[in-house]
């Protein structure tokens, strides 16, 4: 009775009060055709009244394969729940212009592709959660901010794929926090105004571009295989604990500042660029490079069963090895350790 | 759990002391510039090895536990052949402490100054010394040796092993001791002189004498080889010899 009545009243004051009757009534969303879609369904949301829609796009249980579109203008605000949730995979857009924004923006179970161009906001959660199981695709050319912990949020299981691309003009302004025992692969060539953590036994690829930074510490836990390639800034650390395989390579031109600290089974680590807070490395078997050119400031100390360090760059604070392994140390000809 | 082993390889520069504990080695073809100690074996318990290759330098001592090995050895970079060492600086109280083994490996070339009496035990290409330098009692010599020296001096030790002994440089080199390298002897515009008036001083093996081959003892001596070449034989002792 009630949604009749507003009905019937948002058609006499149609001209002066449209904003406040409309965006009550999903019958009347900009999203069409349905904001419930099952298996198969596309749902596009534009710029046409009522704007924004304040009701979630939720695909129906057990539904796969749906395509959501939301076009430049497009608004999705929802203030008590999430903005879009697919239950079983699909495809999300968000053009430039257009803005998702809920409790959570997107809560996607995978496989999914979704590609934000636009603003993705979560108000009191991550602005994206993609959930295992299926390969998924997160590529952010716009904004995505969330609320507490994380911007986005992947939980992955086994024998999953869950990327992140941040790439472009991309911000995320937040944390990306990973967890579970799939694979996690991160790209960024774009603007990381946070730091990102992840759990579990998976596998995990951080790659940041050239002159690209990621402002927050990043920290992995778990016993993981990780492999990370810096090619910019890692301006609050890196920290892998845990038991895991690590192979990280700093680029030349590329630092890490604050603590980098890794401690695994077996860790490959080739430094060509500047590690600004020294490198701490513990247990297990270690190859240790730090190219001509590069840089150790700070403590460098390695703790192992089997450590293998090559130096043709500079150790500003010499090296220290610890432990009762078995241990090689090579100061190639271009090589110079400084010992404070 | 064991004890760490440790090998330190320096083709660069180190500005700052080398600390190890446990055992392992330290092969330098580099710079280790320690202000006072440069290298330290002594948290032990060892044994550690100091390998020295030519072109190496260290400022600061060497602190080894008492019964560590001081090697020189082949440039593995600059494929440099020559070497030089001074063994003044090996002892209680010099750069280098604590050593009690003395090795010559690879195919360089050593050239060894100062005074020391080291028993080197020379198991590839030459090393080259002096009566100053080359003062160890019981040297062994598995490749080449060679005294080279302008001046008149004495060898008392002996000289082992399979290897080849060369005198050289226009001086006289007196051996005193029983030398049983088996390697033969090389004589190039040099003397050299078995005995020095008394009942010692020998060698066995064949000579290729290039310069003055001098016998010298009081006793009835039997030099039983092949001597060759174009230099001179003296027979300048009391004894006879057959």
């Amino acid at each position: 009775m009630m949604r009749t009545s507003l009905r019937s009243t948002a058609s006499a004051l149609a001209l002066t009060t449209t904003a406040l009757v409309w965006p009550a009534d999903p019958a009347r969303a900009a999203c069409t055709p349905t904001l419930t879609p099952s298996t198969g369904q596309t749902v596009t949301c534009d710029s046409s009244q009522p704007n924004p829609v304040t009701t979630g796009i939720v695909a129906q249980p057990g539904s796969t394969n749906v395509t959501v579109n939301m076009l430049s203008g497009a608004q999705l605000n929802v203030g008590g729940g999430d903005a879009l949730v697919l239950d079983g995979g699909g495809q999300v857009t968000n053009n430039s212009g257009a803005i998702i924004q809920g409790v959570r923006g997107i809560n996607v179970t995978g496989p999914a592709t979704i590609a934000n161009d636009g603003q993705i906001t979560g108000t009191g959660g991550p602005g994206v959660v993609l959930n295992g199981p299926g390969n998924s695709t997160l590529t952010n050319t716009g904004q995505i901010g969330g609320s507490g912990t994380a911007a986005v949020q992947f939980n992955t299981v086994s024998g999953s794929t869950q990327t992140f691309n941040n790439t472009g003009n991309g911000s995320i302004n937040g944390n990306f926090v990973g967890s579970g025992d799939g694979t996690i692969v991160i790209v960024n060539s774009g603007n990381f105004n946070g730091g990102i953590t992840i759990s579990g036994n998976g596998s995990n690829s951080i790659t940041t571009a050239s002159g690209r930074n990621i402002n927050g510490q990043v920290s992995i836990t778990g016993n993981s295989q990780n492999i990370i390639v810096n090619g910019g800034a890692f301006n609050n650390g890196l920290v892998i604990s845990g038991a895991g395989v690590n192979d990280i390579t700093n680029q030349a031109g590329a630092f890490i500042n604050q603590t980098f600290s890794v401690t695994g089974s077996q860790n490959t680590i080739d430094n060509a660029g500047t590690l600004n807070n020294g490198l701490t490395v513990g247990n297990g078997v270690n190859n240790i490079t730090n190219e001509n050119g590069a840089t150790i400031n700070q403590t460098f100390s390695v703790t192992g069963t089997q450590n293998t360090i090559v130096n043709g760059g500079t150790l500003n604070n010499g090296v220290t090895v610890f432990g009762n392994g078995v241990n090689a140390i090579t100061n190639a000809r271009t090589g110079t350790i400084i010992r404070q | 759990m064991g004890s760490p082993q440790s090998t330190v390889t320096n083709f660069g520069t180190v500005n700052g002391t080398i600390t190890m504990s446990g055992t392992g080695s330290v092969f330098n073809e580099g710079a280790i510039n320690g202000g006072g100690t440069a290298i330290n074996f002594t948290s032990g318990p060892g044994p550690f090895t100091l390998t020295l290759a030519p072109g190496f330098s260290i400022t600061g001592n060497v602190l080894g536990t008492g019964s560590d090995t001081l090697q020189l050895g082949d440039s593995q970079i600059t494929r440099s052949l020559f070497g030089t060492f001074n063994v003044s600086n090996i002892g209680p109280g010099q750069q280098y402490q604590g050593f009690s083994v003395f090795n010559k490996i690879g195919t360089s070339v050593w050239t060894l100054t100062g005074s020391g009496a080291q028993n080197w035990t020379i198991s590839g290409g030459t090393l080259i010394g002096d009566t100053n330098s080359l003062q160890g009692p019981a040297i062994t010599n598995n490749a080449a040796l060679a005294f080279s020296q302008s001046f008149a001096g004495t060898y008392a030790g002996s000289v082992g092993g399979s290897g080849a002994v060369t005198v050289q440089g226009g001086g006289t080199v007196v051996f005193t001791g029983a030398n049983t390298y088996s390697g033969g002897t090389t004589i190039n515009s040099a003397t050299l002189q078995l005995g020095n008036g008394g009942a010692s001083g020998s060698i066995v093996g064949d000579v290729v004498d290039n310069g003055t081959f001098t016998i010298n003892r009081s006793d009835t001596f039997t030099f039983a080889n092949n001597i060759s070449g174009t230099g001179a034989f003296v027979q300048a002792g009391s004894g006879l010899r057959s």
